[in-house]
């Protein structure tokens, strides 16, 4: 009997001890295959003489080497500078227009809400040439119009400076600000707000008292993401800072890959720059629990129904539509509108008489006739589809375990699932090419699963991030009163957290979605006989000295983002709507 | 730990096998590495021309050997290219037949046993265009002086590199980021003249681009008037009827640009008929055709013709360290860690 009661306990203890540890196990297994491995791997490579992993000895070399070197020091400060003013401009621009959208009653808020999704659809790369045609100080449209109607000797704007450059990343970045912070102001709960108001305080003092230490872990984990995003893009620093030499971290891991005298890439010093990035990441991220040790603070959505009231703009309503068209046409029509017209000329040109004399469809033409378009398609389209599709399967779950749960080894299953941002694209191609070559069983090498496979890894951060946020603004008690009502785990995520996560989730979809069919350094890196995207298309066009065909490409790729992410949008209401 | 010493080694010890055998490999003839070839999986070949450009080269080369299936991968350019061969023969993929590029990549991965050393003279390649036992020129990039038409008179035209660096063209003035091409320069500049040139280049304000093709268009536009280029990267904005001059000033840089063959891969046979065949007067024109890099040291091709009588500089591969070293320090001047502000 006594033994039958052990028995019985150490069976309890067991089961209870599993409870503490399963599901870190279950979110740690598909993050030790999709991130420790790869990083053990950049890891073990900077050991390496050689910086090729299977190569033969041991140093330190590399570490002492990169980090004794001024010239790095220089660098990250420069990186930093434009990292941070980059996510400064991004969060603020996408902060106060998701007020705009989200809590106030603006003219067209539905329109206005699904434009501001288009930025995505434009990719950094095509914004950035797009800006170099209106901003470059002596043929810029934009530079020279202005200097036509001022009379003015110089241009009035530069875009080839640091100016420039954090101008148009934060115009890049702002979409990703908007879709994290949007989901947490759409679940705010106004009580709060409405007592500050009946206290007498004002809408600016409310908002800067009351919603804005509300919002602090999201604009916090939205700022960390930026500014980690900011470090490690390549895209606008070399479009725009290599011809104004002013070289970032990025820039110059891309020199290290590429352009070293020896004949080989410089994994060594990349892998140790690498991880100190993935260092400062991981001091990132353990800052930003603590920020959210007391996370009870910040729950707005708790299980009394309630519902938001928007603030009314009265007459300033227009001017604050206004307000949101002008960003749209900074980060779409502008840059769009200049890719268009480059698209439509036999070499580039500014506007005149003459240029518009030359206009031609032949751009379009050629790149409908590319036999290798179709492939390409189907293959970008079937990468971000699969890739969006797992991330948000796999961060809602390392996101429940991490918000929802006291299982041990969740704060280390949470840094685990940002620090893939600290790998360049280049980096992650490396370790999966080694990776997959190794483990045959998995035969994805040469396909386009592998490219799946690097950009679910990569954007696990993101959606990490954002799926913290809105986890975090979920009180408990919802879920306790489903188990209290007999619903068991599974069904109680099914029924209660899933449709209340379901805006954050569809925001993370259409971010990885879009990021993902615009994603050109892994891509590229992984590239086999089969297995090309659109970007990598339009890479070959733009390394190949056709900048109106590359204009005709990225015309296309951004109308066709911008059709996907409207009808990713309708979908998404249509789905929340049922789930109403 | 072990486990991958042991790995490395055997290895190095099956290439060292490979190696010995190549002889027999070698001696053989056109005919019988085509039909060898041709009962093997497709020669993949690899480098940075766009698809398109290497598909009109494969349907030349297939016109000739119609058995012979040659698939096409575009590499990144850089240095990315041999990197992708070593990860692959570490791991025990099957890498790339074919590789056209550059010589101080190929270095590498001979000094690793990974290449074919054929007798490319009994296959019909011309002496001077065998670089070493394990690699023949296929191609070359030329430097050449362009500038903008509309903008530059006859009279303003650069007449050579070192003008360029004149305070007149004080931002403007466009340039590669990279050195290689200024590199050959030091064979006939000498290296302290081309250095003191690059110097004085970056602190006239050139704009650096990632891309030698991207001077053409920027010329194109106006944003920059003069520059210093290659021959092929122009050509597109040329052909665009762009309003592009250029000429090639004393003494011309060439950058020579080789093919190898992986011993590796899955069909060397192959590999070794399609790097023989670019390097014939057929196979020549076909890629200086298609992609408008010709080869300058092969008789009768077009870029023979543009440079002929005058003086190249160019390092000889007994010189590569020389080069080597010449190169990283030029690209320290010119690379925005050097010179950024």
């Amino acid at each position: 009997m006594a033994s039958s009661v052990r028995d019985s306990g150490l069976a309890v203890g067991v089961v209870e001890r599993l409870r503490h540890y399963l599901p870190s196990v279950l979110a740690g297994i598909p993050l030790v295959w999709l991130v420790v491995v790869p990083l053990s791997i950049l890891a073990m490579s900077a050991f390496k003489p050689t910086g090729f992993l299977l190569d033969p000895g041991f140093t330190i070399e590399h570490f002492v080497e990169t980090y004794r070197d001024p010239a790095l020091w220089r660098l990250v400060g420069r990186t930093l500078l434009f990292a941070g003013g980059s996510a400064i401009v991004a969060l603020v621009l996408g902060t106060v227009l998701a007020l705009v959208i989200e809590r106030t009653d603006v003219p067209g808020r539905t329109a206005l809400r699904i434009g501001l999704l288009l930025p995505m659809g434009v990719p950094p790369f095509l914004l950035a040439i797009g800006w170099t045609m209106l901003l470059s100080p002596r043929s810029g449209i934009a530079n020279v119009w202005l200097m036509g109607l001022f009379g003015a000797s110089e241009a009035p704007f530069n875009i080839y400076s640091m100016t420039g450059m954090i101008f148009v990343e934060g115009l890049a970045l702002t979409p990703s600000a908007f879709l994290i912070i949007a989901p947490a102001l759409r679940n705010f709960d106004t009580t709060l707000e409405e007592a500050a108001h009946m206290a007498g305080s004002g809408v600016f003092v409310t908002q800067l008292r009351i919603v804005l230490p509300l919002l602090a872990p999201a604009l916090a984990g939205t700022f960390a993401f930026l500014m980690i995003v900011g470090m490690m893009v390549f895209d606008i620093p070399g479009i725009i800072g290599m011809p104004a030499r002013l070289p970032v971290l990025a820039t110059h891991i891309y020199d290290l890959a590429h352009h070293g005298p020896l004949g080989l890439p410089e994994y060594g010093p990349m892998c140790a720059i690498a991880l100190l990035t993935a260092l400062a990441l991981v001091g990132l991220c353990v800052a930003y629990q603590r920020l959210m040790a007391g996370t009870e603070r910040f729950v707005t959505v708790r299980g009394k129904a309630f519902k938001p009231l928007p603030y009314r703009l009265g007459r300033s309503g227009p001017w604050v539509s206004a307000l949101v068209v002008v960003y749209l046409l900074l980060a779409v029509a502008l840059p769009l509108g200049a890719l268009v017209w480059t698209s439509l000329l036999p070499f580039m040109m500014p506007p005149s008489l003459d240029a518009l004399s030359k206009v031609t469809l032949g751009n379009h033409a050629a790149f409908f006739a590319d036999p290798a378009l179709g492939r390409a398609v189907v293959h970008s389209l079937s990468i971000a589809v699969v890739a969006a599709t797992v991330v948000c399967a796999l961060s809602l779950g390392i996101s429940w375990v991490v918000v929802r749960t006291d299982a041990v080894g969740r704060r280390s299953i949470d840094v685990l699932s940002f620090l893939p941002i600290a790998m360049p694209g280049v980096l992650i191609g490396t370790a999966l090419i080694y990776v997959y070559l190794l483990v045959k069983i998995v035969p994805v090498y040469g396909t386009i699963w592998i490219i799946a496979i690097a950009h679910i890894t990569v954007y696990m951060s993101f959606a990490s991030r954002a799926m913290n946020a809105a986890l975090a603004q979920l009180h408990a008690e919802l879920e306790e009163a489903a188990r209290m009502s007999g619903a068991d785990r599974l069904r109680t995520i099914n029924r209660i957290v899933f449709p209340l996560v379901l805006p954050a989730l569809g925001a993370v979809w259409l971010w990885v979605l879009s990021h993902s069919a615009r994603e050109l350094s892994s891509a590229l890196m992984l590239q086999g006989v089969n297995n090309a995207t659109v970007p990598t298309l339009l890479y070959s066009y733009w390394t190949q000295g056709q900048p109106t065909r590359t204009a005709a490409v990225g015309v296309w790729l951004a109308l066709f983002m911008i059709v996907l992410t409207l009808v990713t949008e309708a979908l998404q209401r249509w789905a929340a709507r049922r789930s109403e | 730990m072990f486990g991958i010493s042991r790995r490395v080694f055997a290895l190095a010890v099956g290439a060292l096998a490979v190696a010995s055998t190549s002889t027999s490999a070698s001696a053989q003839t056109i005919d019988e590495l085509a039909q060898v070839a041709a009962k093997k999986p497709p020669v993949v070949w690899t480098e940075s021309s766009e698809v398109a450009a290497a598909q009109k080269i494969i349907a030349i080369f297939n016109a000739k050997f119609p058995g012979v299936k040659v698939e096409y991968i575009r590499d990144t350019g850089g240095n990315t290219l041999a990197a992708k061969v070593i990860q692959q023969v570490q791991a025990g993929g099957a890498p790339a037949a074919v590789l056209t590029g550059d010589q101080a990549q190929f270095l590498e991965l001979d000094k690793r046993g990974m290449l074919r050393k054929p007798d490319w003279k009994s296959l019909g390649v011309a002496p001077e265009l065998i670089g070493s036992p394990y690699m023949v020129a296929t191609t070359a990039a030329i430097g050449m002086i362009v500038w903008n038409k509309t903008k530059v008179s006859d009279a303003d035209v650069p007449k050579s590199l070192e003008a360029l660096a004149d305070p007149k063209w004080k931002g403007k003035a466009g340039s590669w980021i990279r050195a290689p091409h200024y590199a050959q320069l030091g064979k006939v500049m000498g290296p302290e003249k081309i250095r003191d040139v690059i110097t004085r280049l970056v602190a006239n304000e050139a704009r650096l681009y990632d891309s030698t093709f991207r001077i053409g268009q920027e010329l194109a536009t106006g944003e920059i008037d003069v520059g210093y280029s290659f021959f092929h990267a122009t050509q597109p904005a040329l052909a665009a009827g762009a309003p592009i001059g250029y000429a090639f000033v004393e003494p011309v840089s060439v950058s020579t640009i080789y093919s190898t063959v992986v011993d590796k891969s899955a069909n060397p046979e192959g590999g070794i008929l399609f790097a023989a065949w670019l390097s014939t007067k057929e196979g020549a024109d076909a890629y200086e055709a298609a992609t408008n890099r010709g080869n300058p040291y092969l008789k009768g091709t077009r870029s023979e013709g543009l440079v002929q009588g005058r003086k190249l500089s160019e390092y000889p591969l007994a010189e590569l360290d020389t080069y080597v070293k010449l190169q990283a320090e030029l690209n320290k001047i010119l690379s925005a860690r050097g010179a950024a502000k």
